[in-house]
């Protein structure tokens, strides 16, 4: 019987089943460090994942690049991540472009006054940005000197 | 000292306008090749200092240390302390206690050692950037309404040391590490950034903050100088007082009160076994930590409904349901559900107090290293002179 070589930087994991789990796991594994839930990050490395692994290596009738699968997986993470950071905001513009019930994320500038308790201010509904938030902090910095 | 940026034209609302500058020394010789971001939670006890590379979520570095500096004794055998290092920091310090003077760089959250401050942030610098060749752009938590003295003590103390930094109010920072980011905008989840209350019970200082979608004003602030340390003085002036000479250190007495510490009615007994002079003895503790952990409460509850009052009538009810206890005091057993039992009490309609879980330590941390990720370039403020 003649068999055929095949080079190992192509041979797919036999069982793609098995590999969609590891991968599956392993990107929420990515997900959550990225996030600093590293507790839960272990957790789940050490039971589900280590399980889901050892599964698909059993399964895998060759050797494959298993770390270039996680490493794969590992960018895809870190690229959706960045992906998100950088849409989240563009998404909110266009939220409070079309729906104008939604609240400004930023607050109107305001001077540190005495404040008359309850506050009219109303929380807004749409998440802000950090940036602009700390545009915020630092407008009110500005601002206290000359209000002191 | 004042900040300021260099590199591009700023905004005048982005420079404080009175702020006094310092100078950078960079080190001789070193050139930065490479940014890392810094959230940094100096806390009076325990500091956390998260670091990552700009553009990457991954964490980097994570650390908690506690916020201590231990200068060697002079006459100290060679080999006792590791490495015969003149200065040791953290853990190393507590390792050493017999042989170092030790200093605590922060009390009640603010510094009141400038030196040791120096050193201590020295340190930590060197635990996220050992080569010593990265510009460090630091988010730093600072007590809430923090005194421009206070911060300044904080940009003296970080010249030289952070390239570019920003102070942040604390209890604002631990909004942001408490927010679930891959949850913001779905049906159901309340983003703790736009509409909470945080209350951050620290070593030195409780802080607590509205945090209603826009940065919070000083009004919306409010920074109690009693906190964890405070629990620890009235459990150890009480326990001198029904336990004459009994020895015990006031870092005992906080292991006792981590390990024990509860609010709400008496729980007693409480039977600790401690070694006195080499002696086993039975303590009961269990009205010594109720009353001083107590009256820590009846400092934080009137600060939490002057907040809660300031809040707008079409915000409050849902802010009364996102009330949130952080920091190392959120681990004081039944913290959570005291505070909403008062404020149910007080008419206050249906009150949701809750922990923000075990992670407590690193909220600040987190929401700064976020703000860190975020912040804009004209944003950051570089220590000059």
């Amino acid at each position: 019987m003649s068999s055929v070589a095949v080079s190992p930087s192509c041979a797919p994991l036999a069982e793609p089943a098995h590999w969609d789990e590891v991968r599956r796991i392993y990107r929420r594994l990515c997900l959550l460090r990225s996030q600093g839930h590293l507790d839960e990050a272990a957790a789940l490395e050490s039971a589900e994942f280590a399980r889901a692994l050892s599964a698909a290596r059993k399964a895998s009738r060759t050797g494959g690049d298993e770390a270039a699968v996680l490493a794969a997986e590992a960018e895809r993470v870190s690229t959706a991540c960045l992906l998100a950071e950088m849409i989240a905001p563009l998404l909110a513009e266009c939220l409070r472009a079309e729906w104008p019930s939604f609240a400004a994320a930023r607050a109107p500038a305001r001077t540190a006054s005495p404040r008359v308790a309850p506050s009219s201010r109303t929380p807004s509904a749409a998440p802000p940005g950090i940036a602009d938030l700390i545009d915020g902090m630092l407008s009110l910095e500005a601002a206290e000197p000359a209000a002191r | 000292m004042t900040t300021a940026t260099t590199e591009k034209p700023v905004p005048a609302a982005a420079i404080p306008a009175n702020s006094p500058t310092v100078a950078v020394a960079p080190a001789p010789g070193v050139r930065k090749t490479r940014t890392l971001l810094v959230g940094f939670d100096l806390g009076t006890n325990k500091s956390c200092i998260l670091a990552g590379a700009p553009g990457s979520t991954d964490i980097a570095t994570s650390k908690i240390v506690p916020t201590l500096v231990g200068y060697v004794k002079d006459g100290i055998v060679d080999g006792i302390v590791a490495g015969n290092s003149p200065v040791v920091f953290g853990e190393e310090a507590l390792r050493n206690l017999l042989h170092v003077r030790l200093v605590a760089p922060l009390e009640r959250g603010v510094i009141a050692h400038p030196d040791a401050a120096r050193d201590f942030l020295g340190h930590l610098r060197s635990l996220v950037d050992p080569a010593g060749t990265a510009e460090i752009r630091a988010v730093v938590g600072v007590p809430a309404n923090a005194d421009p003295q206070a911060r300044d003590d904080i940009r003296h103390a970080a010249y030289g040391i952070f390239d570019r930094i920003l102070l942040v109010p604390e209890p604002f920072l631990a909004a942001l590490g408490y927010r679930d980011d891959s949850r913001i905008g779905q049906s159901g989840y309340i983003d703790p950034v736009v509409n909470s209350l945080f209350i951050d019970i620290g070593g030195g200082t409780s802080d607590l903050c509205l945090v209603q979608g826009c940065f919070p004003t000083r009004e919306d602030q409010i920074c109690i100088p009693s906190a964890g340390d405070a629990i620890d003085e009235r459990m150890h002036r009480e326990l001198d007082r029904i336990y004459p000479n009994n020895g015990l250190s006031r870092h005992k007495v906080r292991e006792l009160k981590e390990t024990h510490g509860y609010v709400g009615p008496s729980r007693k007994p409480i039977e600790v076994k401690v070694i006195l002079a080499g002696k086993a003895h039975t303590l009961e503790l269990g009205d010594v930590i109720g009353h001083a952990a107590n009256a820590l409460i009846d400092r934080i509850y009137p600060a939490l409904t002057t907040l809660i009052q300031r809040a707008s009538s079409d915000s409050v009810v849902t802010l009364l349901q996102n009330i949130i206890v952080t920091g190392g005091g959120s681990q004081i057993k039944g913290i959570d559900a005291v505070l909403q039992k008062r404020l149910a009490d007080d008419g206050f309609e249906s009150p949701h107090v809750r922990l923000a879980g075990q992670d407590y330590k690193r909220y600040v941390a987190l929401g700064a290293l976020k703000a860190a990720r975020a912040a804009r370039e004209n944003q950051w403020q570089v220590l000059l002179g």
